[in-house]
């Protein structure tokens, strides 16, 4: 890029000293005979000098055996040919080459020196752009990749790979531009301790590895490496300047991160407790009651009456149930965490999936509660039939859970021509539009009751693992209802099941 | 018929102790809400309230402040273990004893018996004038206490602590209770001082083990029941 400008600079010099040439000389030619040749010498001067300012000192060369040509040629008798004659013609076109490398030599390192001002004020605008960049609150990756990216664009290097301090060797934080063989970074990771200074690592060709330190207060940070062609010499300064900048932001991205991770295991830690406490609850409730109808049956003193021993012993089945069901709750959700969860989804109907959910839920007592409002047969789905059964259930107690014992728990069931969507809706007190997302939360805890959310987290967890959603609203009774949705397997006119159309999974 | 008011969420833990209890000659009525609870406190006159820290409408603690701002009934608590700081909260609000979910028949009629008999013992204490627990019997008027017939040397305050707990043997009393009835208002937090008290008393009393004075980790102390009164 750097060599580009330069070579257009000069031609365009060279250029305008030609045209200017060709101008001056075409005027003077028709005073040839007027003029002394020292005159011309003086004139010819201006092409050159214009094409110094323009391409600087090697214009001023070419200007000078163009001029000396011209000058020979046209100016000096006897004319059009390369014998000057006089003695004193010899010393004018002397004088004129003289001249004119020391005066293209003093315009030549003005224009430089107006370039390098130029060039200066430009890298401290392009420093302060850059640092601009990295301030702000960025995410460590962010802010790795800004740094790749600004020194790739700013300093015009083909490819540009920032390698961080790991834990035990560097590694690469980010990289812009074309990519590093994984070969080429093998030969990049120095030594620990290079200096912080820019270096040549290696000529290959035309092309050319650049690396820098970043340090942070002393602390090495890791490793910058550039590839630039074999001429490029980037601002070691400005680079440098920058590197440090930059490894500061890094740094306190680092700790920014580091800070944030402890507190996130903090809190991760507190509602582990939260839930080891609501857990306990869960599996003590049932246990009270098993305890309690349990020690009255074998009490010997106790006055019951056939009915009443039937009863208790059906508690104790009931509850048994309830245990069974959330040590199945418990497993899931560790099934869930540990990331083994795979539905096997099958085709099955609708009406068989609801009879398996209550089935689930075990419970005599709260099952004559439920009422199936709009079950159509014939309705298949694709589903995992043992975890949306188990979905149900989990909606299902729930919705026990907060009913009144007199009032009715409905299931729908409605088809668009893509989905199924199943509802549970119950009469209980309902959820606040602001908290029915957390109602989903593994770690929400119902804040009077003490009850743990894991029967819905684990129904939106099993219906996200189909790729299908949950949600809550408030039913036209004001209580919950929970409403997901499976994907519908169309049966053709005949009756069959259209297997080919079945979303497959 | 002694009559229970049970107050508990859960439905068959309920239905279970309605049963149970009731073939054990007690009447029960019961109530799945505090809100329900405080009602029936009055239309039905209990002897006894049993009730559970998780209800859904009002905790325990605020259940208790409010029953005894009317009543002066015996409250039982059904604790989970978890709840620590709720059962001390209880205590401190004013009820009376806790059991831990869960409990077997047994465990609660015990424990029913004696919130029923110091009930029945706060009503007639005044007019007593020595208090026994065991081998030691506590003069309210001369302000003295023997062990086996041998006098005991206590300082007033060791005198108050003994009584306090001795008015009411069997109750479970809170670090922070004894403080402030013993001590005084402002006193609460200072529970390394009750410790004092208690060892220095167990040693003149000849219980180093904490038989007669016992302790309830974390929550208080509690003296030892025995029905003998005179």
């Amino acid at each position: 890029m750097v060599n580009g400008r330069k070579w257009r600079e000069e031609s365009r010099g060279v250029a305008l000293a030609a045209v200017s040439f060709l101008i001056v000389s075409s005027v003077m030619f028709f005073f040839r005979a007027h003029i002394s040749v020292a005159t011309a010498a003086l004139v010819l001067v201006i092409p050159v000098i214009l094409g110094v300012m323009i391409g600087g000192f090697s214009v001023g060369l070419i200007g000078i055996v163009l001029g000396f040509i011209i000058y020979d040629f046209v100016f000096i008798p006897p004319y059009y040919t390369l014998s000057v004659g006089q003695t004193q013609n010899w010393i004018a076109l002397g004088v004129f080459v003289v001249v004119v490398i020391l005066v293209s030599r003093v315009v030549a390192s003005l224009k430089d020196a107006r370039s390098l001002a130029i060039e200066r004020e430009h890298n401290a605008r392009r420093l302060f752009e850059l640092s601009k960049l990295l301030l702000g609150e960025k995410e460590l990756p962010e802010l790795l990749e800004t740094v790749a990216n600004s020194v790739q664009l700013t300093f015009g290097f083909e490819a540009v790979v920032l390698l961080l301090q790991g834990p035990e060797k560097l590694e690469v934080g980010a990289s812009a531009g074309q990519l590093f063989s994984s070969e080429e970074l093998s030969q990049l990771i120095p030594e620990i301790g290079a200096p912080a200074t820019l270096y040549r690592t290696s000529e290959d060709g035309a092309q050319t590895l650049f690396s820098l330190a970043l340090s942070a207060a002393g602390r090495p940070m890791g490793l910058l490496v550039m590839r630039g062609s074999h001429a490029q010499s980037p601002d070691a300064q400005l680079l440098s300047t920058f590197a440090n900048h930059a490894a500061l932001a890094i740094e306190q991205a680092q700790l920014k991160q580091q800070a944030l991770q402890a507190k996130l295991l903090e809190e991760t830690d507190r509602w582990r407790r939260a839930l080891l406490g609501s857990v306990s609850h869960d599996l003590r409730t049932p246990l009270a009651s098993i305890k309690t109808a349990a020690s009255s049956l074998s009490d010997l003193s106790a006055d019951l009456d056939p009915n009443q021993r039937l009863e208790l012993l059906d508690t104790i089945s009931v509850q048994t149930d309830r245990l069974t069901r959330l040590v199945v709750n418990l497993l899931d959700m560790s099934r869930i965490e540990a990331g083994v969860l795979t539905p096997r989804p099958s085709t099955v109907e609708v009406a068989e999936l609801i009879e398996e959910g209550i089935d689930a839920l075990g419970d005599d007592q709260a099952r004559q509660q439920i009422q199936v409002r709009s079950c159509p047969h014939e309705i298949f789905v694709s589903a995992d039939h043992i975890l949306i059964s188990q979905v149900i259930a989990n909606l299902l107690e729930n919705a026990v859970r907060y009913s009144p014992k007199e009032k009715p728990i409905t299931i729908d069931v409605s088809s668009t021509s893509s989905k199924v969507l199943l509802s549970v809706s119950d009469w209980g007190p309902g959820v606040p539009a602001d908290q029915r997302e957390r109602v989903f939360d593994l770690f929400h805890k119902d804040s009077e009751s003490g009850h743990t959310g894991l029967g819905l987290s684990i129904a939106k967890a099993f219906v996200s693992a189909h790729g299908e959603d949950i949600t809550l609203t408030n039913s036209e009774s004001g209580g919950a209802q929970f409403t997901f949705s499976l994907p519908l397997v169309p049966i053709d006119e005949y009756g069959y099941i259209d297997d080919q159309a079945a979303p497959d999974r | 018929m002694t009559k229970l008011l049970l107050i508990d969420d859960d439905r068959s833990l309920l239905r279970a102790l309605e049963i149970g209890l009731g073939a054990k000659g007690y009447e029960t009525a019961s109530c799945r809400t505090a809100a329900d609870g405080l009602v029936k406190a009055v239309h039905f006159a209990p002897d006894l309230i049993l009730l559970d820290l998780g209800l859904p409408d009002l905790n325990g603690i605020e259940f208790c402040r409010r029953l005894r701002s009317f009543s002066e009934l015996p409250i039982l608590v059904l604790s989970a273990a978890e709840d620590d700081n709720q059962k001390v909260g209880a205590l401190d609000a004013g009820a009376d004893d806790y059991v831990t979910k869960p409990f077997s028949m047994a465990e609660l009629e015990a424990r029913i018996r004696v919130a029923l008999r110091h009930a029945q013992r706060r009503s007639n204490i005044d007019e007593k004038t020595t208090l026994k627990v065991g081998t030691v019997s506590i003069d309210l008027e001369q302000r003295r206490v023997t062990n086996h017939g041998i006098d005991v040397e206590l300082t007033g305050r060791e005198f108050d602590l003994l009584s306090y707990l001795a008015k009411n043997a069997g109750k479970l009393y809170t670090h922070h209770q004894i403080l402030r009835d013993v001590w005084g208002r402002g006193y609460g937090g200072e529970t390394h001082y009750l410790r004092v008290y208690i060892n220095r008393l167990r040693k003149k009393l000849g219980d180093p083990d904490g038989r007669i004075i016992k302790t309830k980790p974390g929550i208080g102390y509690q003296l030892l029941d025995t029905t003998e009164e005179s």
